[in-house]
């Protein structure tokens, strides 16, 4: 498991992901990234810091946006 | 589209840069065929070389492309963020790759700002890099110095995902002290070839394919004694020294793991073949990322971490291989190869159980022998690539195939036989351990080589697993 930090770029309130820049990647974002459902699509602001947990180190799809800040 | 550059060398080959459908700026290759990897008047898809998320602030302009040894190519990175630059990156094809494999080299920034780029130009023997200001020239032949009369000692060491070699050179003289001139080879970075051999009736005879690259070195002295202590690493201190500048993924079903191990060799100059790799390795096309800072050498063992395959170098030749356990032996010791000494052992394996949990599928794989010896020891994975029980079972039975070969231990030191190489699978004739023709497979190795001291050295000391 791995925890990163990033910022949100891009929310889609129908599928519930979001586009992020994970913190280190200056001009490419990763895209299609879920978010948990505890948090609510007005705080997916564009801009805002974001936590992410990478349960597979590998695999994007299983990762999770586990929280927005700032 | 914001730059173009075109170099016919068997097809009409390609750089583009501009921007996508959906706004991402990008650097591509791709072909206009005349016939060699493309149809004749055909074009081939575009094939990204670097790319920029729209919005990042990040363009790409003013591609160069030549062919003076291998595909060379020059563009411009321009960011107009906070420190804003436009600065050129240059980048390289590998020797051996098509220009359709679009296997370059990671770009790596220039010490020089432009918003128009660099032109290439070359002859045979030398190249030009332009701008309207100024001129580069560079000689396409590399460099070389021969130390070989001068070495004292030589010790290299190669494990599964490292090496290095420590290389003492004479120094007494002080012919080292001044690293310039023909001597100007022995720098940061520079390349170590060793070809170590024998002298033989027909005269010296070498087996080349070990390589490093320079760490570092030190000058040491006393006791009458001077010399130059070079360290150098093997293409896994390439792989490391890669750092993803930005997030790489790659969706399930987009690469296979052959051409993600290619991808990443590539972007640090390595070649990468097969050596006999498993049906696994080109068909499972996972869902994977590199993150930004991780290293090469994290990415490829996060490859084989999922396939029953191993990696192994020759000089700057990555090979991937398949270490079946019905592999025959290569080479015998000690019987004509004599084994100066020898320890065997026999360990348990840090799991003897696998459960792999898929999207969906649910596959377990026992060592039942060592279960019945000393209970289970579980290795649970969990992995979304895993779509179906045969994925799974593949993934199985690659965790239990690297627990087997670590499931021996021991080591033998034999006279230097300079064509092993790891991974090997070798046969050991040693009557006072109660070995007869007992299979291993070799999982490390070392050799030593010191010409002076109170008796000269030269042996190799093989580490040993199962096979």
């Amino acid at each position: 498991m791995n925890v990163r930090k990033g910022t949100v770029k891009g929310f889609n309130a129908g599928s519930y992901t979001a586009t992020v820049q994970v913190a280190g990647s200056l001009s490419v974002w990763l895209a299609d990234v879920p978010v948990a459902r505890n948090i609510a699509a007005t705080e997916m602001v564009v801009g805002r810091r974001c936590a992410l947990i990478f349960f597979s180190e590998s695999d994007p799809r299983d990762a999770l946006v586990v929280g927005v800040y700032t | 589209m914001s730059g173009l550059a075109c170099r016919y060398e068997a097809d009409f080959n390609v750089v583009v840069s501009g921007s996508d459908g959906q706004g991402a700026c990008k650097v591509w290759s791709c072909i206009y065929g005349d016939g060699y990897s493309q149809a004749v008047g055909t074009w081939s898809p575009l094939r990204e070389v670097a790319t920029a998320s729209a919005g990042s602030n990040m363009e790409f302009r003013a591609p160069s492309l030549a062919y003076p040894d291998v595909f060379r190519l020059t563009f411009v990175e321009k960011y107009t963020g906070s420190e804003s630059y436009s600065r050129p990156h240059f980048s390289f094809s590998l020797a051996t790759a098509d220009y359709a494999d679009n296997l370059w080299r990671e770009p790596v920034p220039m010490n020089l700002v432009s918003d128009y780029g660099l032109a290439i130009a070359h002859s045979t023997s030398d190249v030009w890099l332009t701008t309207p200001s100024g001129v580069w020239q560079a000689s396409l032949t590399a460099a070389a110095l021969d130390v070989t009369a001068d070495v004292l000692e030589l010790t290299t060491e190669t494990d599964p995902d490292s090496g290095r070699l420590r290389l003492v050179l004479r120094n007494d003289d002080g012919r080292y002290l001044d690293l310039s001139g023909e001597k100007a080879v022995i720098k940061a970075g520079g390349e170590v070839r060793v070809s170590p051999g024998y002298q033989t009736a027909s005269g010296p005879l070498v087996s080349s394919g070990l390589a490093y690259w320079i760490e570092g070195w030190e000058y040491t002295s006393g006791e009458g004694e001077a010399t130059l202590v070079i360290h150098a690493r093997d293409a896994w201190q390439l792989l490391e020294g890669w750092r993803s500048r930005r997030q790489c993924a790659w969706a399930q079903g987009e690469r296979n793991v052959f051409q993600l191990l290619s991808f990443v060799m590539a972007r640090a100059s390595l070649e990468f073949f097969s050596a006999g790799s498993s049906g696994v390795i080109t068909d499972l096309y996972p869902s994977f990322t590199i993150h930004p800072g991780e290293s090469g050498a994290t990415a490829v063992r996060r490859l084989l971490a999922v396939v029953p395959d191993v990696v192994f170098f020759r000089g700057h030749f990555a090979y991937i291989k398949n270490p079946r356990a019905d592999e025959a032996s290569a080479y015998s010791y000690g019987t004509e190869h004599a084994i100066f000494r020898g320890r065997y052992g026999s360990q348990r394996p840090q799991t003897n159980r696998v459960q792999v949990f898929g999207d969906g599928p649910f596959v377990e794989a026992f060592g039942w022998d060592e279960i019945d010896d000393a209970y289970d020891r579980v290795r649970q994975v969990d992995d979304l690539n895993l779509g179906t029980v045969a994925r799974a079972r593949d993934r199985a039975d690659a965790e239990m195939r690297h627990q087997e070969i670590a499931s021996r231990s021991g080591e033998i030191v034999v006279p230097v036989n300079c064509g092993q190489e790891l991974y090997d699978v070798i046969a050991i004739t040693d009557e006072s351990a109660g070995l007869t023709n007992a299979q291993r497979r070799v999982i490390g190795l070392s050799m030593r080589y010191s010409a002076g001291g109170k008796a000269p050295v030269y042996e190799q000391r093989l580490s040993l697993g199962a096979v």
